[in-house]
């Protein structure tokens, strides 16, 4: 057996892992907050990705200054999104709000294309060094810009749902509405400010991807291929979102290696973590962390 | 006055409910286009389209087929098998369509059976080897495909031709032993068309064929196939994408050192890949099957034209204009020979050895279809990227029109 292999190709997915874990968290923070499933998660990736480009690139701004322009606009472009598209389904059929999200992910794709094109493009050259070799793999120093990112990310998100107020009213909410708005709890506050924070993390992904692989709407897909890993990790699990990217990025990287060394059916990758998220939902239908509901029949 | 009314309202209403009513009544005849815009080969599926659709309208702005309009309709399926057939079915029943501009692999060869009972001819922009074989001559061939066409090589051809190219690019370099070839793209039916037939080949070149890599059409993250191309020790890549997933292909493989010459099909390079790549694309091979802007060739003026810029624009509009143009020639003839049915269009379309369409000299390679072979071609050009922003013409094979290819 190439154990060399193996162990690059497992450090390949920790590495793409932890950003897939990242955008998971995005799905989570929404569900989490507001009961739905957002799936236009990929098209924010898209829009945060031209954006930031666009700064680069046509206003010639520095990498910092234009990221961080970038998360500004992603937060406002969530709140924006929230109030004038998602605060008039408050109290709606949660069916009809992901109805929205999927005519909403269609729309911007659309519109992105519009505006940017179809063709893929180069983000200009932000870091001196190509790639960095860690433990006989190389890797893109965007992915260990957005490692690093992610972990203080993860971190955050974890004390900021556990300690603090807003982050204690964005449960209260998910858990039950109008026993939250009852002790004062605005909920169209803690809408915004999921829709915001949500919108800013997925652009971080975006921007990072559009880095190592060059921006074009396929990013967009990022968002369906994520999917796996948040219903593994469980709809409402921060914890689960980072796991469930972990396993996800893991399992395809290993699958890659059986199937390249050994099985050569080809798919594998891409066919591998279906597989285990059917396993364990058999098993665990809520997934790994997401809450299990107990109704009185 | 209401009678004058009456009598004219009921012409109109006999006219449509005739049956050379409507389109035909006007002295027009449909043809339908398929494109991609928004699906999986949108990235060249918007280029190739706009050269299609802008044929089109300079034809009828130039007094269309010897006088008849070309009533059409173009329309972004998405790259969706099911929505290219619904199409075509509405255009056959309701639209009286005459031939049609196809384009993706999975819809062409979905729809090889309806076109050849409804006797449609097909210029589509895909050029799987398995379209060439009109008869099924060919035992290896799946479907005998009498009514499909396209403008190019065969994408089995394309791939031989770029592995009679690594063959000599080998013993130049010096190198000893035996070159492994590796096929790297999407299980669709577009990447997989030529796999075997070009595996084949390059065994018989003398090749080390491995397993091939799958690799998503949607770009990604590709380092995990690129470390399985690095330790397969692959010399010859062949990328049978296009787009944004084989940017995200070379990136990724740059990054992890891959040491491999990148060799792609006709759709995996252009300057718009080449301007994403930058320098990172310095060396990558492809296909081509035409000239290009910058070219100096007669029947530029005339691709400038139906541009209507001068905006530099990709050697797949070029094509997608030869495309459309060998359909209008095929289809004067026609007229003059029997009249605008799907039959005669693709009668014509043998009429004539080593043809240009008029006007587009220097830019489409001279085609010859017969009813035994629908190879238009078996000429490949092949450019390379260089410094960065540079594209060449790096070699021109002629491959045998062997019998065993055909279909294949």
């Amino acid at each position: 057996m190439n154990g060399e292999l193996l162990f690059q190709l497992l450090l390949n997915g920790v590495i793409v892992g932890t950003l897939y874990g990242v955008v998971a968290m995005c799905f989570v923070l929404i569900y989490k907050s507001t009961q739905v499933v957002n799936f236009a998660q990929g098209e924010f990736l898209l829009i945060g990705a031209w954006v930031c480009f666009s700064l680069l690139t046509d206003f010639q701004l520095p990498f910092v200054l234009g990221f961080l322009f970038t998360l500004v606009f992603m937060m406002a472009f969530g709140v924006l999104l929230q109030v004038v598209v998602l605060r008039p389904m408050i109290g709606e059929p949660i069916i009809s709000v992901i109805m929205v999200t999927i005519g909403l992910s269609i729309f911007l794709r659309a519109l992105v294309n519009w505006v940017f094109g179809q063709s893929a493009r180069s983000f200009p050259k932000i870091f001196e060094a190509e790639s960095v070799t860690i433990a006989g793999l190389n890797v893109e120093p965007a992915y260990l810009m957005s490692f690093a990112i992610s972990i203080i990310i993860m971190i955050g998100f974890y004390y900021f749902f556990r300690y603090s107020r807003h982050g204690l009213a964005m449960r209260a909410t998910a858990f039950d509405q109008q026993a939250a708005q009852s002790l004062g709890i605005s909920v169209k506050r803690v809408f915004a400010m999921a829709w915001a924070i949500s919108a800013m993390v997925s652009a971080l992904a975006g921007v990072v991807m559009g880095m190592v692989n060059g921006v074009s709407s396929a990013l967009s897909f990022v968002g369906i291929k994520v999917f796996p890993a948040v219903i593994l990790g469980g709809l409402d699990s921060i914890i689960g979102a980072i796991v469930g990217g972990l396993i996800i990025g893991v399992l395809e990287n290993g699958a890659e290696f059986v199937d390249g060394q050994y099985l050569h059916w080809g798919n594998m990758l891409t066919i591998a973590p279906f597989w285990v998220l059917i396993a364990i939902l058999v098993i665990k239908p809520y997934g790994l962390f997401g809450t299990k509901k107990i109704e009185r029949v | 006055m209401k009678t004058v009314l009456s009598a004219t309202l009921a012409g109109a209403l006999l006219a449509m409910l005739s049956p050379f009513g409507g389109a035909q009544a006007d002295d027009s005849v449909f043809v339908g286009h398929l494109k991609d815009v928004t699906g999986a080969t949108g990235f060249v599926g918007k280029l190739y389209g706009e050269g299609v659709n802008d044929a089109l309208v300079w034809i009828n702005a130039h007094g269309g087929i010897d006088g008849t309009r070309l009533d059409f309709e173009s329309v972004d399926y998405a790259y969706e098998v099911p929505r290219a057939i619904a199409l075509y079915k509405k255009w056959t029943s309701q639209n009286k369509m005459v031939a049609l501009q196809g384009w993706g692999t999975g819809d062409t060869e979905a729809l090889i059976s309806f076109v050849a009972k409804d006797k449609i001819p097909v210029l589509s922009g895909s050029y799987s080897g398995h379209l060439t074989d009109p008869t099924g001559k060919n035992p290896k061939t799946q479907k005998p495909a009498p009514y499909n066409f396209f403008y190019g090589p065969s994408y089995s051809d394309a791939c031989r031709a770029l592995v009679q190219w690594a063959e000599g690019d080998w013993k130049a370099k010096g190198k000893e032993g035996k070159p492994k070839f590796i096929h790297a793209g999407d299980n669709h039916p577009y990447p997989n068309a030529p796999k075997e037939a070009c595996a084949d080949f390059a065994t018989e070149l003398g090749f080390e064929v491995l397993p091939p890599v799958v690799v998503s059409l949607k770009p990604g993250d590709f380092k995990a196939q690129c470390l399985t191309i690095k330790q397969s020790g692959a010399n010859y890549v062949y990328v049978a994408n296009l787009g944004p997933s084989v940017v995200s292909l070379v990136k990724s493989c740059k990054t992890v050192g891959t040491d491999a010459q990148y060799m792609a099909n006709i759709w995996g390079g252009d300057s718009e890949t080449q301007k994403t790549l930058g320098a990172d694309g310095d060396g990558y091979v492809f296909v081509a099957a035409n000239a290009f802007w910058g070219d100096d060739a007669p029947g530029l003026a005339l691709v400038r034209e139906i541009a209507g810029s001068e905006t530099p624009r990709t050697h797949h509009y070029i094509r997608g204009v030869c495309s459309t143009f060998y359909m209008k020639e095929a289809m004067e003839w026609a007229k003059a020979h029997g009249g605008l049915t799907g039959e005669s269009i693709r009668n014509a379309m043998y009429a004539r050895k080593d043809w240009v369409p008029k006007g587009l000299e220097g830019v489409c390679i001279p085609s010859t279809w017969t009813p035994e072979d629908h190879r238009g071609m078996t000429k490949v050009f092949i450019y390379q990227m260089q410094n960065g922003s540079e594209i060449h013409k790096i070699a021109e094979t002629d491959l045998p029109r062997r019998d065993d290819w055909l279909g294949y």
